[in-house]
């Protein structure tokens, strides 16, 4: 049986000359990567929601993918369906895929290894073809074409690798060092479901609740129906008790700067949105769950990797654990990630029974750390240290 | 099917390491200097001649190049460095050579020497590394796979890190080259093989390759323009040409292939224990002749890890091979293994007879080379004894186990590969 795969990607590249983007789509679907003519055609006009300046701009961590479970919000079981979000900019070149299917086992460094591969590739083709077109060789049409050409071979490559060599599959999510384990947060989310979203420049989110005759939001845009979506309400953490002095970076020990990295492994929701609105992904009442994510550092290559475990509370809240590791440290003070699977494991089970955070974190390896009282995701933004949260709570004076 | 089959990700081209690739340079560096005067002493005549045949190709050089360059040339011809490099050829590619490191104009004797060191070094890889891709080539292109995939496994896994293993022979030796060069001189490799094999009435040079090149491929520098460059002056220009060349062979592959699909599907089906037993043994034999290939025909060098796994693989047949036929491991009838393995041996000098030179007498040689099959069939016992002698020397004389034949062949296997006559004498047929 044909197995329900689908593949999209999207290449953005700058035209040097008049400095506006032009794009590339590609949609295959099933085992043998056949061409979906319609969802590409839906992608090309549901393109001015994903905004690619947004998915870019990052400083000093880039994401360079994430893997998610799909949560049907209907029954709160977890969906057959797997996806797999990866992202690279080259140059002038900006590439994205979006792998949904029923594979659980893909490797995302080795598919971000290829997605960098992929890009720089299609970078030579533009290159090259854009020498061409100063030389009056070929016209700017023969380059998009060329540059399309390519775009389709190499996306029918990746998809080969992952459905029918399985090269990208069942390979361990490797890491050039032994990773340490710099921190843990808990968040506790809640499901907002019957939800209404205007498509216009504001992105105002309407509950059914609320009484909303119109169709155009104030700003003009078009109020549509939206895939539910979960709203981190409370956040803890759990670090070393000087992580201050044991960073290099002062956005390391962060509160605000860890949870904003944390953040971005759930899948944008301007992406989402995009997604739901093509007819062969429909997210519908489906919500995407991290279950890994992978970032590299821009100035040194190192690789930070967060893992995800979850927990479903009741019929609205969903707890989700997310340990932190990153090539960065040797600090023995930190934790060898080679505790990591006793760690999710111990915290799996501690998450599933009657809710203490302490005492979950006391029972697991992490015991020695600091735990920050639960702390409202608004709040954080006026932290600067995790020494502030604790004040926060302790009324000014903290002894951690 | 084809993944039950074969490893399509071990259809790849593994580059040299860094480290070795600086050493391959110091070697070459190290002792030209010495070589080239010494030969510019020695061999005045052979300069003479060869100046006059190469007068007009090198007359851009400055008197005291010339003789360096035509005493290299002496040099790659009389210590057999490169097979069947035609002069005429060389000083084409030499002229490029210095056109596509920006050395035409101005270049100290130091940096010259360096530059026919990069040169050489990069050459013999170039045809190393070509013998491996026509290979995966032939491989891939038996399978049921999309020609576009084939073509971009070929750019990605077999081209890019060979063009870029080559490159680096010129940047340790400090030199920054033309991209196009280095795929010129792919191209070259490329249609010499076809000539070699009677596959193709011509070659050109890689000076003349290269000039073809300039003028269809506007990049010469960069980081990414190699998959393109690849595409466009290699994959693009050669593709169907190897197609065609290789057609026989590739359809000979394909038709081994469905049959060896057809027998798993069979004993798949079948379950026929016995029957599944034999296919891994042949599946197990397989790696032998796949050692034996990669080391005679790809050149490929053999690796202590590769005879520890081969050795293993000899242990399970010989194993399976008691289960199969005695239903026990552990058979009283020892020289029942034994005969087993040296039909395997026979078998391997059937295909590659020259695995046999070390246990023939040297003065035998010259009859051996004329008639290899003949002479192996004429002295089978006496080659037996030689075997036998060493296979006991390596059992050190206890008997005969699964285990300690193994470590025996794959040891005498090893060493006859590292043999350098055996190395190099071809016998096709």
């Amino acid at each position: 049986m044909e197995k329900e795969i689908q593949n999209l990607f999207i290449l953005e590249c700058l035209d040097e000359e008049n400095l506006l983007p032009y794009h590339f789509f590609e949609c295959l679907n099933g085992t043998t990567g056949k061409v979906d003519i319609e969802t590409k055609k839906q992608l090309k006009s549901a393109l001015k929601d994903v905004c690619f300046d947004e998915l870019f701009n990052e400083k000093n961590y880039i994401l360079k993918g994430s893997k998610h479970v799909l949560l049907d919000t209907d029954n709160l079981t977890i969906n057959q369906k797997h996806s797999v979000f990866t992202k690279n900019s080259s140059e002038n070149c900006r590439f994205l895929n979006f792998f949904s299917s029923d594979i659980d086992d893909i490797s995302l460094t080795s598919t971000w290894d290829q997605i960098e591969r992929i890009s720089d590739a299609l970078v030579s083709v533009k290159n090259r073809a854009e020498q061409q077109v100063k030389d009056g060789i070929i016209n700017s049409a023969m380059l998009v074409d060329e540059v399309d050409a390519d775009f389709f071979k190499l996306g029918k490559y990746l998809h080969w690798q992952i459905c029918e060599e399985y090269s990208l599959r069942s390979k361990p999510d490797r890491s050039r060092f032994s990773p340490m384990i710099t921190g843990a947060v808990l968040l506790k989310a809640f499901l907002l479901t019957d939800l209404s979203q205007c498509t216009g420049s504001c992105g105002k989110i309407y509950s059914s609740t609320e009484e909303n005759p119109n169709i155009l939001c104030e700003c003009g845009g078009e109020i549509i129906l939206v895939p539910p979506m979960l709203k981190i309400e409370n956040i803890s953490f759990v670090v070393p008790k000087n992580i201050e002095e044991m960073v290099q970076d002062s956005e390391e020990s962060s509160p605000f700067k860890i949870f904003s990295l944390i953040n971005r492994a759930f899948l944008d929701r301007k992406l989402t949105l995009t997604l739901n609105k093509l007819t062969s992904f429909k997210m519908g009442n489906k919500i995407a769950i991290p279950a890994s994510a992978y970032y590299q550092y821009k100035d040194t290559n190192d690789i930070l990797r967060v893992n995800f475990i979850h927990e479903i509370k009741d019929e609205r809240e969903i707890v989700i654990f997310a340990c932190i590791t990153n090539t960065r440290y040797n600090d023995e003070n930190f934790l060898s990630s080679v505790s990591l699977p006793i760690i999710m494991r111990d915290i799996k089970s501690g998450l599933k029974g009657e809710f203490n955070w302490e005492k979950i974190i006391a029972r697991s390896e992490l015991r020695d750390w600091m735990v920050t009282p639960f702390i409202k995701g608004k709040e954080l933004e006026k932290t600067s240290s995790f020494k502030d949260i604790q004040s926060l709570f302790t009324g000014g004076s903290s002894n951690v | 099917m084809y993944r039950e089959i074969v490893n399509t990700e071990e259809l790849s081209y593994e580059p040299k390491d860094i480290v070795e690739i600086i050493n391959d340079f110091r070697n070459m560096y190290s002792t030209l200097e010495t070589k080239i005067k010494h030969f510019v002493q020695t061999q005045p005549t052979f300069l003479n001649e060869l100046r006059r045949e190469l007068k007009t190709e090198i007359g851009f050089l400055s008197p005291q190049k010339k003789d360096m360059i035509l005493a290299f040339y002496g040099i790659i011809v009389t210590e057999d460095i490169l097979k069947k490099y035609d002069s005429k050829f060389y000083a084409e590619d030499i002229s490029a050579l210095l056109e596509a490191t920006g050395k035409k104009q101005s270049c100290t004797d130091d940096e010259f020497i360096g530059l026919l060191a990069s040169f050489i070094n990069c050459l013999q890889t170039v045809i190393g590394s070509v013998n491996y891709i026509i290979h995966h080539f032939i491989e891939l292109s038996s399978l049921e796979l999309d020609e576009e995939i084939v073509k971009t496994i070929i750019n990605v896994r077999n081209f890019f890190p060979a063009i870029t293993e080559s490159y680096l022979f010129f940047e340790v030796g400090e030199f920054s080259v033309d991209l196009r060069f280095i795929a010129a001189i792919f191209a070259s490799a490329l249609e010499r093989i076809m000539f070699d094999e009677q596959l193709s009435s011509s070659v050109s040079s890689t000076g003349k390759t290269y000039e073809k090149f300039k003028h269809t491929y506007p990049l010469s520098s960069g980081e990414n323009i190699r998959y393109d460059l690849i595409n466009k002056l290699l994959i693009e220009n050669y593709h169907e040409i190897l197609q065609e060349a290789f057609k026989k062979t590739i359809e000979k592959r394909r038709n081994e292939f469905e049959e060896q699909s057809a027998n798993l599907r069979k004993e798949f089906q079948a379950l026929d224990q016995q029957q599944v037993d034999h296919n891994r043994i042949e599946q197990l034999l397989a790696a032998i002749e796949q050692t034996l290939f990669e080391a005679l025909k790809l050149r490929k060098e053999t690796t202590e890890t590769k005879r520890v796994n081969l050795e293993r693989n000899i242990e399970r047949v010989l194993r399976r091979m008691a289960i199969e036929e005695f239903g026990v491991q552990d058979i009283a009838d020892q020289e029942r293994y034994l005969n087993y393995l040296l039909d395997t041996w026979f078998s391997i000098f059937e295909e590659y007879p020259q695995m046999c030179l070390p246990l023939i007498d040297i003065r035998l040689y010259a009859r051996f080379v004329s008639e290899p099959h003949e002479f192996i069939e004429e002295n089978k016992q006496t080659i037996i004894q030689q075997l036998l002698f060493r296979i006991r020397r390596l059992t050190k004389g206890d008997r005969y186990t699964p285990s300690n034949l193994a470590y025996a062949f794959a040891i005498i296997l090893y060493e006859f590969l590292s043999n350098s006559t055996v190395q190099s004498l071809s016998f096709e047929k």
